[in-house]
């Protein structure tokens, strides 16, 4: 116990210096303005951070990131309470009652509330990943390879699940991932897969480029295939909450906290459905649950709790399993794979500080979330009246030069163009760009864990089945896909409550 | 209303069903395709654990998957599709797709960057807002759309050659 706060003491002393409460500063502002604005996502700004920080130190570059996810999740309230746009996909439960309130001239107070929310879900969660991360990862440590491959198949799997409307599509998005992945030259002999002469792909396909293709080439297009732009609600009232509020409802940002930390951390689940179950959950146990969906501050705060502490839950299984829990996660996973660490059961055994210098950022990013959410009510405003056609042709710009600047080659432009039309066309057909993305990151650990699991094994098949961890997982994808059958669909259906009318559309 | 409903619904049962039939074609062709590579016995490996394996059970699944597409589409079933309507115009898409890639493929690495960049960017910001503005603001229109191009290709070679040393295309 005394080394861990030896270590967080540690860390926080490291972050003391000037240079990086600076960037802090402008990742959090940056941030928020990538959040806030409806064609920027998070996913899109933290893969097109991640080519523009490489050249810092590493610890800065993971501090500039940490913070700009953080206050992205947050900053995409802004739009979905002014505009009735969510900012990233995360923030679509808030604007449910957020443009509500907006329009009823409490836009200031939905603003706050939603501050507060998202400062209370960080923090919930960043507690949540110091006490569960440790023995997760000594947990993980008894992992072998049928876990690993159980767990890359699960993490495909409920990210398609959960990330759209529909989970076939969703599947086939993430198979679509796990076959870009095996593009190149495999681990085990060297074999050249999928390489047809061209040398470039014997390396296979970058996760940067791809990511900045799918969700930034494709989102300029999918934003500019919008007509018209919305109108920003007035926000003159009141920002600061009153405490009486904050006590109010404490135990519902509690519960939402915890509950957007636990969606957060299953694999590829992702901040939006922090949010839409925390709102759900939230709906279930309020008193005014007919409130809901018409300027409830009970579900605003609900949503923003939850999607926020889904942020430090999706980091929990990128530092004890090297399993994103969300596609900006996946991000965040390669950055520091790119700076040096390497995520996964031995991070808690090799470097430690690591997993202690996240928590540290963690907090700071909270901070940030306070000071410029609750200061920069106006300016956020005029940022929110920038037009699409102004902005999506910088987008573009850093979409084509930032992935090119990681290994200075002309190919990986190619590689962005290519993704970007791949994932207009699929996200057109309403499929979603998450899972596609986990099957990039998590296709070389299946590939790697079932071969060698085999290998293990001698070719028997048992042991995928009858190891207690590896049973638990594949009975959890054999329900995922059990559920899908008309008829037990129907049978399902039959014994639950009215739905909620809403869900999620793609993860930011 | 109930007409364009279902000419929507159809139109989208449709494009299930080709995209169906897409996967399971690419599915036989990855599986064939992977069939093909070296089991490397020689080393001793088998087919659980050649580099074939992994690829060949995608692309069944695949397979599978685009067949269920193919089947619920006949069933009547369709589990929410692409936004359609007049909140959406696929001709400023398409338009903003030609700009981009005559920007990435034709003129990065062909002419220098900043300029490139200059270009793509008042072009972009001209083309979508010529319609909006009146004759009288099309110069005011063009110098902005400069302005912003001029900072937008500064900022950025700037920063990537002079801080990043990175060689622009």
């Amino acid at each position: 116990m005394s080394d861990s706060f030896h270590l967080l003491a540690a860390a926080f002393a490291d972050l003391l210096d000037l240079q990086s409460l600076t960037l802090a500063a402008a990742a959090c502002f940056g941030g928020l303005v990538i959040g806030a604005l409806p064609g920027l996502t998070a996913t899109m700004g933290l893969a097109l951070l991640t080519t523009m920080t490489i050249r810092l130190e590493p610890n800065d570059a993971i501090l500039v990131l940490i913070c700009t996810y953080v206050l992205a999740i947050y900053g995409g309230s802004r739009s979905a309470i002014l505009l009735n746009i969510p900012g990233t996909p995360s923030s679509a439960a808030t604007a449910l009652d957020g443009h509500v309130l907006a329009r009823q001239g409490l836009a200031g107070q939905a603003m706050g509330m939603a501050t507060v929310g998202s400062a209370f879900g960080t923090i919930v969660g960043l507690v949540l990943l110091a006490l569960i991360t440790p023995p997760l990862g000594e947990f993980a440590l008894s992992f072998g390879a049928y876990e690993f491959f159980w767990l890359a198949l699960f993490g495909v799997m409920i990210s398609g699940n959960l990330s759209g409307d529909d989970p076939i599509k969703g599947w086939i998005s993430g198979v679509l991932g796990l076959l870009v992945a095996m593009i190149g030259r495999e681990s085990a002999f060297g074999y050249e897969r999928f390489v047809f002469g061209l040398p470039e792909l014997s390396g296979g396909i970058a996760l940067l480029p791809a990511m900045v293709g799918a969700f930034g080439f494709a989102e300029v297009l999918h934003v500019m295939r919008r007509k018209g732009e919305g109108v920003v609600a007035d926000s003159s009232d009141r920002v600061i909450p009153r405490w009486s509020d904050m006590l109010r409802y404490r135990w519902v940002a509690l519960r939402s906290g915890v509950l957007g930390t636990f969606t957060g951390l299953l694999p590829g689940v992702g901040e939006d459905v922090g949010a839409w179950s925390s709102y759900a959950l939230a709906k279930r146990f309020s008193k005014e649950p007919e409130k809901f969906g018409k300027g409830s501050i009970e579900g605003l705060l609900a949503a923003e709790t939850g999607n926020n502490a889904a942020v430090p839950g999706a980091i929990i299984p990128v530092l004890t399993l090297g399993i994103p829990g969300s596609g900006v996660a996946a991000v965040l996973m390669a950055a520091l794979i790119i700076h040096g660490a390497q995520p996964g059961p031995l991070l808690m055994v090799t470097s430690p500080e690591t997993v202690y210098n996240v928590i540290a950022m963690l907090f700071i990013a909270t901070l940030g979330i306070l000071i410029l959410g609750l200061g920069l009510t106006r300016i956020m405003v005029l940022v929110l009246r920038v037009r699409d056609s102004y902005l999506m042709p910088i987008v573009a710009t850093l979409c084509i030069v930032g992935p090119y600047a990681i290994q200075s080659r002309i190919f990986d432009i190619w590689v962005v163009v290519a993704f970007g039309l791949i994932g207009y066309a699929l996200r057109l057909l309403n499929y979603p760009m998450a899972p596609l993305v986990l099957g990039i990151v998590l296709g070389e650990l299946l590939d790697r864990n079932l071969r060698r699991a085999f290998v293990l094994a001698d070719g028997d098949y048992w042991p995928f089945v009858t190891r207690p961890i590896s049973a638990v997982i594949a009975i959890a994808i054999l329900a995922m896909i059990v559920v899908q059958i008309p008829w037990v669909r129907r049978r399902l259906a039959a014994l639950k409550p009215a739905p909620l009318g809403a869900s999620s559309t793609d993860i930011g | 209303m109930q007409i364009e409903e279902s000419r929507a619904g159809r139109r989208d049962h449709l494009a299930d069903r080709l995209a169906g039939a897409f996967w399971i074609l690419f599915g036989l062709a990855i599986i064939v395709y992977a069939q093909g590579m070296d089991i490397r016995k020689h080393l001793g490996a088998t087919f659980l654990t050649g580099p074939g394996l992994v690829p060949i059970l995608l692309g069944a699944a695949l397979g599978i998957l685009g067949l269920v597409l193919i089947t619920r589409s006949f069933a009547g079933r369709l589990e929410g599709f692409l936004q359609t309507g007049a909140a959406f115009s696929d001709r400023r898409a398409l338009i903003a797709l030609a700009l981009m890639l005559v920007y990435s493929l034709g003129l990065v690495g062909r002419i220098d960057f900043g300029i490139a960049t200059f270009l793509f960017i008042t072009s972009f910001i001209v083309v979508f807002n010529l319609p909006v503005a009146g004759a009288k603001a099309v110069a005011a229109l063009l110098a902005k759309a400069m302005a912003t191009a001029a900072i937008t290709a500064v900022v950025v070679v700037y920063t990537f050659h002079n801080l990043f040393y990175v060689r622009l295309p």
